[in-house]
């Protein structure tokens, strides 16, 4: 009874953590800025990401980082409660109860399944001791596989030291915190019906919720931040309100993709690169951005190398022959094994599949079609991009594309959601207001 | 006034009661306040069959074990230390946690000469003190 208690006070303190800027809403300096209640929610938990993983960087243990967190959340609430009256705060709330609620859902099926991956425990979770253990960061090369990246590590071991509790799933109760907020912010993009936005949040973390995600394994979070840079990429590249803040929240959850995994490095490359195609700004302009993402890049690596760390991108890969492996493993055979576990993976992941009939009704329409272009450039771009590395691999195909392409799929799947979004805006809402 | 069930929150009930059922949700909270997490871990792993490592957490809890003890798995598996929190093997312990000691021909895999016995399942996994 008492763990259920500590979970229940756990979920409720970490989603608190996520949703305090609601407390914020009248304040004149952030209407300057235009963001949003939900725009400052999302910054907000990007900003707190970031900077936690800038303090490990720096090669402070973690209960440091948590007491200069703690310090500054501790004045902030302070600032919050001379600034705001209570009773205004309560009624915020409410609307905000149904993640809380889902987060506590999730958090129980996590205490009680507890099974953790076997990745996650060859990998992960050695790297998230390191950091527990309050160790330095350049032990992190005697762990197995020191060349991955390891935020999602910083982050599991952070708030389980923050939750003060011995089992190592209170911090990955935050993994689902960061996946309802990813989902709940998205489900703000289908209007201002409040009937509405929670029917569609509700039914996406259904669609895409299984126990799977959450086994230690690092996809739901590059998932999640995928998810959160597609709202504003879609912002910016459909809706063309493209402001700076935006953009600054795009690279802030580009930050935490490259940290997160390896292959968080290709997926946001393919981000930077649509939306320099797409945005309507001057060649200058682009130029900044993509100078800015290589800098980000490079950084990682320099700061890999600086802490003794292993930079290879991955080991299973021959880089130096990598064009000669793909051409001679291209070949009808493997592109049906490829192409058949995309399709089951597809299967497994209803949203998937409920986003490509989404995608396949918009082709119809010409002008939408058109309109959405960078939504079928991402996806052409991200399956290509899956292709490529299992064609590349010296290793047995099929192995490896039944041990890891399922995964990679999914991380990459977020910024498909968008197809039903538009659909959702331009077909269904039109059928509505005809009747 | 304004109606609060209507079809929408009836709708959005129904999903909720759904997330309910298909993440066991009154079956997990039952098992989180009636097991404590050493027993959750023990029964969420395989117990002396694949990996052992319902094996540990049954010793870890039994003798109270703070620290990691030597872990012998003669299966391939990810190394089990982080059971104890850590995430390499402690250099000096003299009691170990032995794993899948018996080979496909019920032959020890494992030396026992010079070794006390705390636990014994099946002489397969063990947990033993050096003497």
């Amino acid at each position: 009874m008492k763990e259920l208690f500590f979970i229940l006070l756990v979920t409720s303190s970490y989603s608190l953590l996520c949703l305090y800027p609601i407390f914020f809403k009248n304040s004149l300096i952030l209407k300057k800025l235009n963001l949003s209640t939900q725009d400052l929610i999302i910054l907000n938990i990007l900003l707190l990401c970031n900077s936690l993983l800038i303090l490990c960087l720096l090669n402070l243990k973690i209960s440091s980082a948590i007491i200069i967190i703690q310090f500054f959340y501790v004045f902030l609430i302070f600032l919050i409660f001379r600034v705001i009256k209570i009773d205004q705060t309560l009624k915020k709330f409410l609307p905000y109860f149904l993640f809380t609620f889902l987060g506590l859902i999730i958090a129980i099926d996590i205490a009680n399944n507890l099974t953790l991956y076997w990745d996650a425990k060859k990998l992960w979770l050695p790297k998230t001791l390191i950091f527990f253990n309050d160790l330095d960061l350049s032990e992190l090369q005697n762990t197995g596989y020191p060349h991955y990246s390891f935020f999602g590590s910083i982050i599991w071991s952070f708030f389980w030291k923050l939750s003060h509790m011995e089992e190592e799933y209170f911090g990955r109760i935050f993994f689902a915190i960061i996946f309802c907020l990813s989902i709940f912010s998205f489900s703000r993009l289908f209007g201002d019906n409040f009937i509405k936005k929670n029917f569609v949040f509700l039914f996406i973390v259904i669609l895409i919720y299984d126990y799977w995600h959450f086994r230690g394994t690092q996809e739901i979070l590059n998932f999640s931040f995928l998810l959160i840079c597609s709202i504003y990429f879609y912002e910016i590249i459909y809706k063309k309100k493209q402001l700076l803040s935006k953009l600054f929240i795009i690279f802030l959850g580009i930050n935490l993709l490259i940290w997160t995994k390896n292959e968080g490095i290709i997926i946001s490359t393919i981000v930077i690169f649509l939306l320099t195609i797409f945005m309507k700004k001057k060649l200058f302009f682009k130029t900044t951005l993509l100078l800015v993402f290589a800098i980000m890049v490079f950084l990682r690596f320099k700061i890999y190398n600086y802490y003794g760390i292993n930079v290879s991108l991955s080991e299973d890969f021959d880089f130096k022959n990598l064009f000669t492996i793909f051409f001679s493993n291209l070949n009808f055979n493997n592109i049906e094994i490829i192409l058949k576990y995309l399709a089951i993976s597809s299967l497994k992941f209803p949203h998937i599949a409920l986003s490509f009939i989404c995608g396949f009704i918009i082709l119809f329409d010409k002008k939408l079609f058109f309109k959405s272009l960078f939504i079928y450039l991402y996806l052409v771009l991200s399956l290509s991009t899956i292709i490529f590395i299992y064609l590349s691999s010296p290793q047995n195909i099929e192995f490896m594309v039944s041990t890891g392409l399922m995964r990679i799929f999914f991380e990459m799947s977020s910024p498909y959601l968008l197809f039903i979004l538009v659909l959702f805006e331009n077909k269904i809402e039109t059928v509505k207001i005809s009747n | 006034m304004k109606k609060i069930i209507n079809l929408n929150n009836f709708v959005i009930l129904i999903l909720v009661i759904f997330l309910i059922k298909f993440t066991s949700f009154f079956k997990d909270v039952y098992e989180i306040s009636t097991k404590d997490h050493n027993l959750r871990q023990q029964l969420a792993y395989d117990y002396c069959d694949y990996s052992g490592e319902g094996y540990i957490f049954y010793i870890k809890k039994k003798y109270k074990l703070k620290n990691s003890p030597n872990i012998v798995n003669f299966k391939r598996t990810p190394s089990q230390n982080w059971i104890f929190g850590n995430y390499k093997q402690s250099k000096k312990n003299n009691k170990s946690i032995i794993l899948f000691n018996l080979d496909e021909n019920n032959n020890q895999r494992f030396d026992l000469k010079n070794f006390k016995v705390i636990d014994n399942y099946k002489n397969d996994c063990l947990f033993i003190e050096k003497l």
